[in-house]
């Protein structure tokens, strides 16, 4: 399908509460980041704006990413849904050739003084790719040579790259996002089933092999047992929060930056956030990223088409379930596995492309059907449905 | 058609359940880790929080009696690096070129060092200008830390060094007056209680309480650092004319007590201090305290003094030597192997013969002769200030292995060891009256504001009367200046002592070649200002204590007594007044 066959469609407003959502998670980000990384800024750059600096022409940036793609119709990207992913692995194994190594991976690809995360992008594009891809698939999906085997072809390679860099945190969002988009579009519970299965066992494998992964998870199981060493981020991160209480120190007066909780102005933040704004903060947080989760999934659940709805779909599983992630290792619930906090955690790369995924659901919003008006009406616009593609809802939002 | 809905797309409650319940665990636990165990988790954040450091007071100066500096500290900088700092590259590498060129060092190679050293503080370097370290303090790299401290300066170079002595790192002293005044010097440290980052370092904005170190108090000393230089440079002289293996000088005042100078050699000098060197340790001692020698015939000033006080004798008493006396199958002998026939007292004391002090201890008996060295200060240590003074040893009657022997060697200072301190006191109580005062170095003690203690004189007790102290000081008069013309007799004033030459006991052998040449008199006669004591050790050219250390005490009481402005009063200045 072309961009020139595709009908066109009223565009309304997109969805303002996922906008209000988006934009308080930015804002929000940006006080924290500074308030987490003035400190780390100062040592290792002599000046406590450093990391804030970039943080905000980042989000600048997004922002801007963001506008352009509400005001593009979605559909847009199908046809592009290919050539990006093409583009996504020439840089994902680009990065593995000439990108820079830090704290022993190699993630980054530099452009002048800038740096580009390719793997931030990666899940934006493999979003696309797979909701192109399923979307045409159809009913199809659900059989094993044209579903599963060549999801699990695509996914496997993708995340494979995404595991030499080595980045687990990374490949395990993109595999789950990709897992429930695959679910989304109608895998059988069976397929599901395998999937997690072989999937959490290849990754439970990776973890055994590799020394520093089998750590985090012995930590996670036992970190007093090496308080100072492999257990001292799990543990200041929840003195941090521990210390916090309900209100917190008051926003600032975290002691924890100071090199307690290592990594504080990324993958830690939280832990700052609990530290000096309590547990109404911590709570909040987890409330926003929750009501993100349901308005991301109304979305979709009213998109005018599947692949309107897949989009939706990805993105909001991308931003909640990395959140989950993050703040589910930081306060133990599950084992750490360093991705960073969406929006909240400093990495310009990361909150460009996590706006210019919000600016694709919110695209996707605007052609959505309002809410209250049943799938059969079709609204005021124009496309007819086959009757296979009614959605029957048993409750409205 | 692709572009509309044929998928299930609502099957997403599963995972939008399967996050939520995610969601609803994590709100759990938040609620756990910080409203219900929030109690045990601040404990710990305090517990961990918690720094202190340690600021040294500064130490007191130590000053000679008219004010001048022997030794005083200076504010300087101890530079650390904390390498938990430095384990971040970038950190590491900001820090290390600005640190390097302050500290003199390549970045490289300090960088390397900090992080191999396997320390959490490495120090990296001691003792760095006060404007140096202010400058590094507000560059503030990652890590460094820059500690107040102290750094001692010795504005005299290595005069008194040995007698000064050294401290440690931990501003407590190791030896000299620095060991032995250590309590006054060194003050009260500070203590500072802060929030600290990992790095020990104090949050900037975390509560800080802290409490000021009170600096020591300055010491001022009873050397004058004149008569030191004089005594160690004429020391220095005198063991390189007689090649001499070492020796002592000691100066006092004999009506105070007060030790005026105290040279060494070999001694200290803080030009090449290396306490890993072998030797250097032991120069940490200071010998005229702390070793003991035998004085020879100087102690029959003592036996002298002692016998006339009892009553024994006059200076007129007369003695008929044979040239040897035998107690037992011992037979004792003039050091000269002469035979004097008979003598005074005061003739005694001249030639120095040595059977006349055994007729003399004798007359006395072992315990009243004890007595006496034990009221003359012969069995404890002075009581001065400096550290490891040793007490002198001698047998009496009660000791294992006493024999008869060992009074009439010890009555012309064989078999009695004493120190030179102890030698020196007990003479000035021969010839100042008759008090035996405590030996000091201090003068005065000087609190932080300002505030003066000055010490007092200090009687400890009056072995002899003021008769026989008066008489003492006639006779030895008569002994630095006899009939005929002695080498010991100063220019400009009149002098009594006496010589001492004396075998160096060696572990093994009763009777070593080695000797020790001796002289202690006193100055002006009249009115005396001035008790020195000279000694060599182990001069190659065997010359005795009258030859070799004899010109040494003229020419130090010419130079000492004209530097103290005290007249002359030798017969022909006295004459032409």
């Amino acid at each position: 399908m072309t961009a020139a066959a595709t009908p066109k469609w009223k565009a309304g407003r997109p969805d303002v509460l996922l906008l209000a959502l988006t934009v308080t998670l930015v804002v929000a980000g940006l006080v924290v980041v500074y308030s987490s990384s003035f400190v780390i800024s100062l040592v290792r750059f002599g000046e406590p704006t450093h990391y804030i600096m970039r943080q905000m022409i980042w989000a600048t940036l997004g922002a801007v990413f963001m506008i352009l793609a509400i005001r593009t119709d979605y559909r847009m990207l199908r046809p592009l849904a290919v050539p990006l992913m093409l583009g996504t692995i020439g840089m994902l194994v680009a990065v593995l050739v000439i990108g820079q190594e830090a704290h022993g991976a190699q993630r980054w690809i530099g452009v002048g003084s800038l740096t580009v995360q390719p793997a931030e992008f990666a899940k934006l594009t493999i979003i696309i790719y797979m909701a192109a891809w399923l979307s045409s698939k159809g009913e199809n999906v659900k059989s094993i040579e044209q579903g599963l085997v060549p999801f699990v072809i695509i996914m496997g390679a993708v995340a494979t790259l995404i595991m030499m860099q080595p980045n687990m945190g990374t490949t395990l969002i993109i595999l789950g996002i990709a897992v429930t988009m695959f679910w989304a579009a109608g895998a059988s519970i069976w397929q599901l089933g395998s999937l997690v299965v072989v999937g959490g066992g290849t990754m439970t494998m990776l973890a055994l092999a590799e020394g520093y992964r089998l750590q985090r998870l012995m930590t996670f199981l036992n970190a007093e047992a090496d308080p100072d060493g492999y257990g001292f981020q799990t543990l200041q991160a929840l003195i941090a929060m521990g210390n916090g209480g309900f209100s917190g120190l008051g926003l600032g007066a975290s002691r924890s930056k100071f090199f307690y909780v290592p990594e504080s102005h990324t993958d830690g933040v939280f832990a700052i956030i609990g530290e000096e704004l309590g547990l109404i903060a911590t709570v909040a947080i987890v409330c926003i990223f929750m009501l993100f989760m349901v308005r991301g999934y109304q979305v979709a659940l009213r998109a005018r088409d599947d692949f309107g709805a897949l989009l939706a779909v990805g993105v909001t599983t991308w931003v909640v379930l990395q959140a989950l992630m993050n703040i589910g290792g930081i306060t133990r619930v599950i084992p750490l596995t360093g991705v960073p906090l969406p929006f909240l955690s400093f990495g310009g790369n990361a909150v460009a492309a996590l706006l210019m995924g919000v600016g694709v659901l919110l695209s996707v919003s605007r052609y959505a059907r309002p809410p209250g008006d049943p799938p059969e009406n079709g609204g005021s616009n124009e496309a007819s449905e086959p009757p296979g593609g009614r959605i029957v809802r048993r409750k409205r939002s | 058609m692709a572009n509309q809905r044929v998928l299930g797309t609502r099957r997403i409650w599963l995972p939008g359940v399967v996050m939520g319940l995610l969601a609803a665990v994590i709100v759990a636990r938040l609620v756990e880790l910080q409203v219900i165990e929030h109690e045990r988790y601040a404990q710990q954040a305090r517990e961990e929080l918690q720094g202190s450091s340690t600021e040294l007071a500064r130490r007191g100066a130590i000053v000679d009696r008219n004010g001048h500096a022997f030794a005083t500290s200076v504010d300087t900088w101890d530079i650390y690096v904390n390498v938990q700092a430095w384990t971040d590259p970038d950190a590491a590498d900001r820090a290390a070129n600005e640190l390097a060129p302050a500290i003199g060092r390549d970045p490289g190679e300090l960088k390397h060092e900090v992080l191999e050293s396997g320390l959490i503080d490495t120090i990296v370097a001691r003792g760095v200008d006060y404007e140096t370290g202010r400058d590094l303090i507000d560059e503030h790299p990652p890590g460094v830390i820059a500690l107040p401290n102290t750094t001692r300066v010795h504005p005299e170079g290595d005069l008194a060094a040995g007698l000064i002595g050294i401290f440690g790192m931990d501003n407590v002293g190791l030896s000299g007056i620095e060991a032995g005044l250590n309590d006054e010097l060194h003050g009260q440290p500070g203590q500072a209680i802060f929030e600290r980052d990992t790095a020990g370092e104090p949050i900037p904005f975390g509560q800080y309480v802290a409490t000021e170190s009170i600096p020591g108090k300055d010491i001022v000393l009873t050397i004058d650092r004149y008569l030191q230089r004089l005594a160690e440079q004429t020391l220095a002289e005198a063991i390189e004319r007689h090649e001499a293996a070492g020796g002592t000088v000691v100066m006092m005042e004999p009506d105070t007590g007060e030790v005026l100078a105290m040279a060494n050699e070999p001694s200290l000098k803080f030009s090449n201090l290396n306490l890993l060197e072998p030797g250097q340790v032991e120069l940490m001692r200071n010998p005229a305290v702390t070793d003991m020698y035998e004085p020879g015939s100087v102690m029959k000033v003592i036996t002298a003094a002692a016998a006339l006080d009892a009553g024994m004798i006059n200076p007129d008493t007369t003695y008929t030597d044979t040239g040897s006396v035998d107690i037992y199958d011992v037979s004792i002998r003039n050091w000269d192997y002469r035979t004097y026939g008979e003598e005074t007292m005061t003739g005694v004391l001249q030639h120095s013969i040595n059977t006349a002090s055994v007729f003399m201890a004798d007359l006395l008996g072992a315990d009243r002769f004890h007595s006496y060295l034990d009221a003359f200060g012969f069995s404890e240590p002075t009581g001065s200030e400096l550290p490891g003074e040793a007490s002198g040893f001698f047998r009496r009657p009660d000791d294992p292995g006493w024999s008869p022997v060992d009074l009439a060697t010890q009555s012309f200072g064989q078999g009695i060891n004493v120190t030179p301190l102890q030698m020196t006191s007990a003479f000035a109580a021969t010839i100042n009256g008759g008090k035996l005062l405590q030996s000091r170095f201090v003068k005065a003690h000087v609190n932080p504001n300002g505030e003066r203690e000055d010490a007092r004189p200090n009687v400890i007790g009056e072995p002899i009367s003021e008769q026989t102290s008066a008489t003492m000081r006639r006779m030895l008069e008569d002994v630095v200046h006899p009939d005929w013309h002695s080498v010991a007799e100063p220019q400009y004033y009149r002098a009594g002592g006496k010589s001492g030459t004396a075998n160096i006991p060696v572990p093994g052998e009763e009777y070593d070649d080695a000797q020790v040449a001796s002289y202690i008199g006193f100055a002006p006669v009249d009115d005396p200002k001035i008790v020195i004591l000279v000694k060599l050790d182990d001069n190659a050219d065997r010359l005795t204590g009258t030859q070799a250390a004899g010109p040494v005490f003229a020419e130090l009481v010419d130079a000492s007594l004209s530097y103290l402005n005290v007249p002359p009063d030798a017969a022909q200045y006295t004459e032409a007044r």
